[in-house]
């Protein structure tokens, strides 16, 4: 059965085809969110349902191409949020952009726009800083463990993330917006 | 100053690429459960097979209802698949309990592809069926020693595999159909295309349209039991249908009379 077939199903209100793919991607998506909330299980059990039922609230909406990757980001999101909602915090390194007075904000922009610039500047990090940078802004590890992973010191770890924070920040500058200096020395 | 956070921007990312996996302590059947339960009003759901078994010794009761006095009916079926199905008819005819044993999975969707498997026998059927066209398989039931034949017919998206086998001292009669996500009802349109293409056409071209008795329901639409070739239908007490089964099923308690020899292998 194809990624195509479950969404199908699904759009169909077919409730096997829900129960399909969480056979099939319920583990990754309990894997992202249990991550970033560090082992809370109650919570990832919710927000794990939680993902599921939102995509079949969606599922008219639902394409195959990129499922897994959807559904990571739903699940990614709800994370995020529920730390955000509870004011905490995963201790991620300089998780700061910052703007000049005057200068519009990146929240100001359409959603849809941001997406893109968001995704541009991400794919445009050469690769190994591409996968660090995800790792730790976008699922949650920490500096040390994307570091291990990718085989990477701490210090150039950290200093490949700097690289990274300023070509995000050039991208953004490109579309109109300025920011402040940083330093790129490791801490 | 403005601040954003990166963390925050990367709300609008989405990762088609690394997939960053780790071990999850959290049991995904919870989670399932709880899922299923909440987008289906927690119904609780008969296998197909099984709701296929209930109709089969339901539809028995009421045709031996016909002629006899009520009374209890229990025994032990067998599909083609090997399942065990042990049913029990009580003297009101209406309180049926059918248990299903291990149900093997004859016709499945695999990589957008239809697979027929029985026995030693795998065949890809997705060529060979449409909703016109049906494949039919002949296999002796294991249990009766009788001529028994499964239909399939449909495509991926939407197929249907009809298992007819012989119930003692009844008749021909047993039906099967379901579709390619979940295993219940096809539309009524691949169903009765399936259906009729192989069997009601034959039939209906030897005896012409099949009329129901009176108080019984059109044989297209609901209840119908042909039993040793003489036609019997009746209606379906309401809190059965609304219990037991959805009324697709209802549809085809055919006579082995009714297949047309001309598609039989």
């Amino acid at each position: 059965m194809t990624d195509g077939d479950i969404v199908n199903g699904l759009k169909k209100g077919k409730t096997k085809a829900l129960e399909q793919l969480i056979d099939r991607y319920g583990a990754y998506v309990s894997s992202v969110i249990s991550r970033i909330l560090r082992g809370r299980n109650e919570d990832c059990r919710e927000l794990s349902a939680d993902v599921f039922l939102a995509v079949w609230e969606n599922r008219e909406k639902l394409r195959a191409e990129n499922l897994k990757g959807y559904l990571g980001a739903a699940a990614r999101n709800k994370a995020f949020n529920k730390l955000r909602n509870e004011r905490e915090e995963l201790p991620l390194e300089e998780d700061m952009i910052i703007f000049d007075e005057g200068e519009q904000p990146c929240e100001a922009v359409e959603r849809k726009e941001t997406a893109l610039l968001v995704n541009r500047a991400v794919n445009g990090l050469e690769p190994i800083t591409k996968e660090l940078f995800l790792r730790h802004y976008y699922y949650g590890q920490s500096v040390a463990e994307a570091a291990d992973a990718l085989g990477l010191s701490l210090s150039a770890a950290k200093t490949r993330l700097c690289r990274g924070r300023q070509t995000l920040k050039e991208i953004l500058l490109k579309e109109g917006y300025d920011y402040g200096e940083q330093n790129c020395e490791n801490k | 100053m403005t601040e954003i956070k990166i963390s925050q921007l990367m709300d609008n990312y989405t990762d088609n690429e690394f997939f960053i996996d780790e071990e999850s302590e959290v049991n995904m059947d919870k989670i399932k459960e709880n899922v299923i339960e909440n987008v289906s009003g927690k119904k609780t759901k008969i296998k197909p097979a099984a709701k296929i078994m209930i109709a089969v010794a339901a539809a028995a009761a009421l045709a031996v209802g016909a002629t006899a006095a009520a009374a209890v009916i229990s025994g032990q079926l067998s599909d083609a698949s090997g399942s065990i199905y042990n049913y029990e008819v009580h003297e009101d005819g209406y309180n049926i309990s059918a248990t299903a044993g291990n149900q093997a999975d004859i016709l499945t969707l695999e990589d957008g592809r239809l697979i027929f498997r029985l026995g030693d026998n795998t065949t890809d059927v997705t060529d060979l069926i449409d909703n016109q066209t049906p494949y039919i398989y002949a296999y002796t039931n294991a249990d009766t020693g009788r001529k028994s034949y499964i239909v399939l017919g449909g495509t991926p998206e939407e197929y249907c595999m009809v298992d007819f086998s012989y119930l003692d001292g009844i008749g021909w009669s047993g039906y099967g159909c379901m579709d390619s996500i979940d295993g219940n009802a096809v539309s009524a349109d691949v169903e009765e295309d399936v259906v009729r293409i192989s069997f009601r056409k034959s039939y209906v071209r030897e005896n012409g349209e099949v009329h129901p008795v009176e108080g019984g329901w059109p044989y297209h639409s609901h209840f119908i039991v042909f039993s040793d070739g003489q036609v019997t239908s009746t209606d379906v007490p309401d809190n059965w249908r609304d219990e037991c089964m959805d009324a697709w099923l209802l549809n085809a308690m055919l006579s082995v009379d009714m297949i047309d020899p001309a598609l039989l292998p």
